[in-house]
């Protein structure tokens, strides 16, 4: 087909369009009436949620690492320094997040306004892999020195630990867009929440695909 | 009713244009209840922004933005989008004749599901070519070049003729 022919037959679409398609005011007018929500702003509400609470446990966290430095086990005081540590990092990302909501203006043009959008969600896979990487503490904080007088615990937390470690690290390089098809990554990730941030990943390639092939 | 002033003028745009917003639902979206959700979404997009509508650009270019945007979102979330507007199920655009132009046409019906299959972003500029719209201004709603428009717009229109020409072959 010819590139006349292609317009030709859009054209004879858009003319039946014309003389069939009818607007009902009454009910385009009834959406102006209505308290509606933007689409973009209605998802920072929950993401400030979530900085505030966010924030607030790592103020009581500071505060239990300030109060108990002098005497706590090494392990507990580390491991909840790194947890408290991570927690901020992905306040960070909420933070960048919200500023990205805020920043993204609907009537903008299509590829700047997909790009944040895109972005946005898909900063959400890098929380979680965050939040495996620094799933180890969890093995770590209850141990106390005198633990290691039984050989028999010792190797046992040894185990754990390094199972948690690998496992950890594994699942922080691998998780990926590259990956998204296996079965352990769809095992992980499933529910229609994830589907989203998937196919936000796809666009961001998409969109880096398009501008390096034109 | 009457209607505000703004709400009239606001009318008037989407009365106008109720083609653009129609095509790019139906580019998206085909099933028929979910269109209609995407159509009111679209339209609810258009009424937030219409209070911030920039005259330095042309309406049809403002109104491609918003409506390639919410459906390329929907597209991609269509569950969190639905549930995000307002549950009103009435239908903003309707066809007078029960069959639609796409289902009287083959080739008409052919192209369209040719241009489904496209990714999202090929699919938006296709749509924009063959609305006739001018590479300035298909460049200012997607936000690249001109030049990039019109090397994707061959690339795209080669696939395209392919897709025909192995149909008829």
């Amino acid at each position: 087909m010819q590139d006349s022919e292609l317009i030709a037959l859009w054209r004879s679409y858009d003319q039946k369009l014309q003389e069939s398609l009818t607007l009902n005011r009454q009910n385009a007018a009834d959406i102006t009436l209505i308290k509606i929500k933007s689409l973009i702003g209605s998802m920072a509400p929950m993401k400030i949620i979530i900085i505030i609470t966010s924030m607030l446990w790592v103020a009581f966290l500071s505060v239990v690492l300030y109060h108990t430095y002098t005497f706590a086990s090494l392990f507990f005081w580390y491991s909840i320094l790194i947890h408290a540590l991570t927690v901020t990092v992905v306040i960070g990302i909420y933070i960048h997040q919200v500023i990205l909501i805020y920043q993204t203006d609907i009537s903008e043009s299509l590829f700047k306004t997909q790009y944040r959008l895109a972005s946005l969600k898909s900063s959400t896979l890098l929380i979680s892999r965050l939040m495996f990487l620094h799933a180890p503490v969890w093995t770590t904080f209850s141990i106390q020195e005198r633990m290691f007088e039984n050989p028999v615990w010792l190797v046992a937390q040894g185990i754990v630990t390094l199972i948690f470690v690998v496992a950890a690290i594994w699942l922080f390089i691998n998780i990926k867009y590259e990956n998204h098809e296996k079965r352990w990554f769809r095992f992980i990730f499933s529910g229609k929440d994830w589907i989203p941030v998937i196919e936000s990943i796809k666009m961001l390639r998409e969109i880096d695909s398009f501008q390096k092939r034109s | 009713m009457l209607f505000s002033r703004d709400t009239a003028g606001f009318l008037n745009v989407i009365e106008a244009n109720k083609g653009i917003i129609y095509k790019v639902a139906n580019a998206y979206c085909y099933d028929v209840e979910n269109r209609k959700d995407l159509i009111q979404e679209i339209t609810i997009q258009l009424w937030l922004a219409f209070p911030k509508y920039d005259e330095h650009f042309m309406i049809s270019t403002w109104m491609y933005r918003i409506a390639l945007n919410v459906s390329i979102s929907f597209y991609r979330k269509q569950t969190t989008i639905i549930k995000l507007s307002q549950p009103l199920t009435t239908e903003i655009l309707s066809l007078l004749t029960d069959d639609s132009p796409l289902e009287s046409d083959s080739e008409l019906s052919l192209l369209y599901s040719f241009i489904r299959e496209l990714n999202e972003l090929d699919r938006a500029l296709i749509l924009l070519y063959l609305e006739e719209r001018s590479q300035q201004e298909i460049a200012d709603i997607l936000g690249i070049t001109p030049s990039n428009v019109s090397t994707k717009v061959v690339r795209i229109k080669e696939k395209l003729r392919k897709k025909f020409s192995t149909l008829k072959s």
